[in-house]
């Protein structure tokens, strides 16, 4: 087909796959400068009465404000910076005890938890040739926490011009301070505590062909210090403990994404997999599957599909009816075995220079669609709804 | 069962690579082909999904966590 036949709507496409470095095609929008709102809003589901021994079941009601702004800073640069406040209330899971007829069932927290996270994070991108640096910082402060980071991250394209490999160096210094840690009401909390995170990734992406490209990615994280929850407890014959974990924890994760268009039906298909496992001997499989089908020059609907399923900590149990002998005691469902899907649906219309996307996702988890055995459910399994909508202004 | 088939589809992707000229990217330079088509949303899913489940990590670095151990 020649180029004289295409929409002006290609054509704008195909200029900016002239400009494109190899591959770098994200990178490359992010040179094009915007500003992009978005708010969501998520409720986690009430606790199945029958997996209750508290009087609250209600849980988390979730509200995050997200914004970004992207700048080209002469011809080599370019600055982002992005921001979130999140605002959380309702109540936890707090422990887990034996039923009467010796199935597990959740107690939530007492008095309804008010607590606000506000983020910020800045990025610095250089573009030379071949070869892409940024170096970012962020912080992170919620009324009993704060987290400071950075990263660093190189990418460099091959000389065929079809590959790009990055290379990602990352820190994460938290400190907590426990509401009530230490006070008379809750002695065994702990008053303060840090711990930090050590991250480093190696990506490879290639094109496949006109229609495809495919991304391979292995991240390795180390974590340091706190890793328990200081506002759970485990039941360990019958008496409440604080939840304890191990002070360290090796991640690995491989992660391979994929895109094909399909031109005849103006679609692009996305399939994602990840492989993670742990210190703490988790394993875990996501897929994510979406299709992003465009409805004319200007809307496009995308369907989606996830599922994840992970296996459990070693030192998990629902409750224990002993202690172990490395006094380690967690009972918080996140460490349990249990597997989840998500179905989601977005909205994305385009108008000029700016969009507004709407999306909405149900997630539900349970210990039934795990792909490996589980024996015990942990009543505390979270399921939620989300609406997002978002603003975009290109420039 | 993961590793296999992450390698079935690691050689059957690169065995079908072509080359592919600069002039004829415009499909792979649409929106809706990039990684994070909408990069708000992804870290909105990431931070999401960090904070219930014992997975993490991605093809590049996360930014600041949050105080959910």
């Amino acid at each position: 087909m020649a180029a004289t036949e295409y929409s002006p709507k290609l054509q704008a496409l195909l200029l900016s796959a002239l400009a494109l470095p190899g591959l770098a095609q994200a990178a490359a929008r992010e040179d094009d400068g915007f500003f992009v709102v978005r708010a969501s809003q998520y409720a986690e589901d009430a606790v199945p009465a029958e997996q209750l021994a508290s009087a609250e079941d209600e849980r988390y009601d979730i509200k995050i404000l997200q914004a970004r702004l992207s700048l080209p800073v002469g011809r080599s640069f370019s600055l982002g910076t992005t921001l979130a406040y999140e605002s959380m209330s309702g109540a936890s899971p707090w422990f887990v005890e034996a039923g009467d007829d010796g199935r597990p069932v959740q107690v939530l927290s007492g008095a309804t938890i008010e607590d606000q996270r506000r983020d910020a994070a800045v990025d610095l991108r250089w573009y030379g040739g071949r070869h892409q640096l940024a170096l970012s910082a962020g912080v992170s402060v919620e009324d009993d926490y704060r987290a400071l980071s950075g990263g660093l991250e190189w990418l460099v394209e091959m000389p065929d011009e079809h590959s790009t490999l990055n290379f990602g160096l990352g820190y994460s210094d938290d400190r907590i301070e426990p509401t009530e840690g230490g006070s008379a009401r809750f002695p065994t909390r702990p008053a303060q505590e840090s711990k930090s995170s050590y991250s480093a990734v190696v990506g490879f992406t290639t094109i496949i062909n006109a229609r495809s490209q495919w991304q391979l990615a292995v991240s390795a994280t180390r974590l340091d210090g706190f890793l328990s929850d200081p506002y759970k407890l485990a039941s360990v014959d019958g008496a409440l403990v604080q939840d304890a974990r191990p002070d360290s924890r090796w991640q690995l994760a491989l992660s391979s994404r994929y895109r094909h268009r399909f031109t005849g039906l103006d679609a692009s298909l996305h399939a994602d997999y990840r492989y993670f496992l742990d210190e703490w001997e988790v394993n875990a499989h996501t897929v994510n599957l979406a299709w992003h089908q465009d409805l004319g020059d200007y809307l496009t609907l995308t369907p989606s599909v996830r599922y994840y399923s992970q296996s459990q900590a070693y030192f998990y149990q629902a409750y224990y009816r002993t202690a172990r002998e490395d006094g380690f005691a967690s009972s918080d469902y996140r460490l349990s075995p249990y597997g989840a899907y998500t179905l989601g649906l977005s909205l994305r219309c385009e108008l000029g220079d700016a969009a507004i996307s709407l999306a909405a996702e149900r997630y539900d988890s349970q210990a039934g669609i795990a792909a490996g055995e589980v024996r015990v459910e942990n009543p505390g399994l979270v399921d939620f709804t989300l609406f997002s909508l978002g603003v975009e202004y290109r420039y | 069962m993961g590793r296999l088939l992450l390698s079935v589809m690691a050689l059957s992707l690169l065995s079908g690579c072509v080359a592919v000229q600069p002039w004829k990217r415009g499909e792979l330079a649409r929106q809706s082909m990039a990684w994070d088509p909408d990069p708000l949303q992804a870290g909105l899913a990431d931070h999401v999904y960090f904070s219930k489940e014992a997975a993490s990590g991605r093809a590049g670095l996360g930014g600041g966590g949050c105080g959910c151990n």
